[in-house]
């Protein structure tokens, strides 16, 4: 991990005045933010303030109306581009899982690696079982997703983005659907991983998370950027009134 | 009607009318697998936003689905020699019966697939497959396994609307029929025996689909 790097090339994803409208409806209003190669970016703020909104378009599941967006310093924002190849850079977790009920677990995981990397079968199995290990389901290889808890649903999903070797990890509220008593099997692969050097741009309510794990915390709200720093200050001391606002919202909840 | 005449009329006739069973299963078994493939063909320009090419398979679909099979049968076998075109009997029976019930197929596949998430679709997409992969090897699964009931009930229908190629002189179950009250005058009889095969062929594909439509719904609930 120590190959010489060229200047700036530390920069894993760049946003720069992110505009967004859904019709008449302007959910992200010049949104800059920049997150490094190892570092974990957590993204907080009330609902409705355009997060979710924010991860689509590095996805390149959502088109923004303005600015760029650089991964790994290529323009991914501009027309043009090849989506899916950006998004096998960029790997994505959702709230709901959104695993194929139809596959088992380990093809869940070889499927996209098999059919975008022309992988030999047997060598996307043998990673599919490392990574599956790495997040505790080993003996889960056969089963398929409904036969899963959440909280394991939620983490065959976290291997299957690790499968295409990505970049950078979104992850969007991974644990909001989660019953309580599964919410901290999710939060310690993704501990893991961010220990592992993996770049990381999370969106949570998860505030312990946050501060345990978050290099910067950012704090978005109707569109914008209220506040961002790193965890010890603004969700302990925060400057603006709005964090303050929501910060007390969240620990009364 | 008495039992015992009857079976010594089945007996007698019964070569005859495992001919024309034959004849009945086999145009079964090529139409039944064309027609699934007319299907999945027919929904893949609306699923894979080709707007023009949907546009024309939307109206071929209707037209299909609003004409009377038979009439399509008649437009292929009568039809298509005025072009110069000269095809047998059976495949022009075998490829109208496919289209109509391709066209159906489609409906339902379509059903099928848009009764899934889009979040299915995105989930493809977030981990870089390509849309047709996704359709393919994510979406289209899915949407069969959900929609096996109504794709065994419409095999069924298949099976039975086979007895309109008689109308073009395939000497299937019915035309079969047809030619044994001729030469045996016995227009009841014939016509129980003739009911009674189909019913054999339809009620063991009824079984066998419910038998798949279990396992399947075991395994993807
Ligand atoms: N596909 C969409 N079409 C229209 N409006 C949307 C869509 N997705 C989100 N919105 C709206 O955009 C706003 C921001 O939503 P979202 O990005 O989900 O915020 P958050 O994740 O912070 O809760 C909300 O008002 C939401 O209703
Ligand atoms: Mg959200």
């Amino acid at each position: 991990m120590t190959a010489p790097l060229e200047r700036g090339a530390d920069t894993i994803l760049a946003l720069e005045d992110i505009h967004l409208s859904y019709g008449e409806l302007h959910v992200l209003r010049g949104v800059s933010l920049t997150v490094r190669r190892g570092e974990v970016v957590v993204l907080i703020g009330p609902s409705g303030g355009g997060k979710s909104s924010l991860l689509r378009t590095v996805n390149v599941l959502q088109p923004i109306t303005r600015g760029r967006i650089l991964l790994e310093g290529e323009e991914i924002s501009a027309g043009g581009v090849d989506e899916d190849t950006i998004r096998q850079r960029v790997g994505m977790v959702f709230q709901q899982y959104h695993l194929f009920p139809h596959l088992t677990v380990l093809k869940n995981l070889t499927l996209a690696p098999r059919r975008v990397f022309r992988e030999p079968a047997a060598e996307a199995e043998v990673r599919a079982r490392e990574l599956l290990a790495r997040v505790g389901l080993s003996e889960k290889a056969g089963h398929y997703p409904d036969q899963l808890s959440g909280g394991q649903q939620q983490r065959v999903a976290i291997a299957r983005a690790l499968m295409m070797k990505p970049s950078v990890m979104l992850f969007d509220e991974v644990t909001s659907a989660l019953d309580p008593e599964l919410v901290g099997e999710v939060l310690g692969v993704m501990k893991d991983l961010a220990k592992s050097g993996m770049t990381m741009l999370v969106v949570t309510h998860e505030m312990g998370f946050a501060r345990d794990v978050g290099d910067k915390v950012v704090l978005m709200a109707e569109g914008v950027v209220v506040e961002e720093g790193p965890p010890s200050q603004v969700l302990v001391d925060p400057k603006s009134e709005r964090t303050r606002q929501f910060l007390a919202r969240t620990q009364h909840a | 009607m008495d039992v015992a005449p009857f079976i010594s009329f089945l007996t007698r006739y019964w070569p005859v009318f495992v001919d024309g069973l034959q004849i009945t299963a086999f145009v079964a078994v090529l139409a039944a697998p064309a027609a699934f493939i007319a299907g999945i063909l027919l929904v893949l320009p609306a699923v894979s936003g080709w707007k023009g090419l949907a546009a024309v398979v939307r109206g071929f679909v209707e037209l299909m689905r609003n004409t009377p099979l038979l009439v399509q049968i008649y437009l292929l076998y009568f039809g298509l020699p005025l072009l110069g075109i000269f095809w047998g009997a059976i495949t022009c029976g075998v490829i109208a019966i496919a289209l109509q019930h391709g066209a159906f197929l489609s409906e339902i596949v379509r059903a099928g697939i848009q009764s899934l998430s889009v979040r299915q679709w995105e989930a493809g997409q977030s981990i870089g497959m390509r849309r047709f992969a996704i359709l393919r090897l994510v979406i289209l699964p899915q949407a069969l396994i959900k929609v096996t009931p109504a794709l065994g009930n419409q095999l069924i229908v298949l099976v039975k609307d086979t007895s309109l190629v008689s109308a073009i002189g395939v000497m299937d179950l019915t035309l079969t029929g047809k030619v044994l009250i001729e030469r045996s005058g016995m227009s009841f009889e014939v016509f129980i025996a003739v009911a009674l095969f189909y019913l054999i062929l339809t009620t063991s594909l009824g079984i066998a689909a419910r038998l798949v439509e279990t396992f399947v719904a075991r395994r993807y609930a």
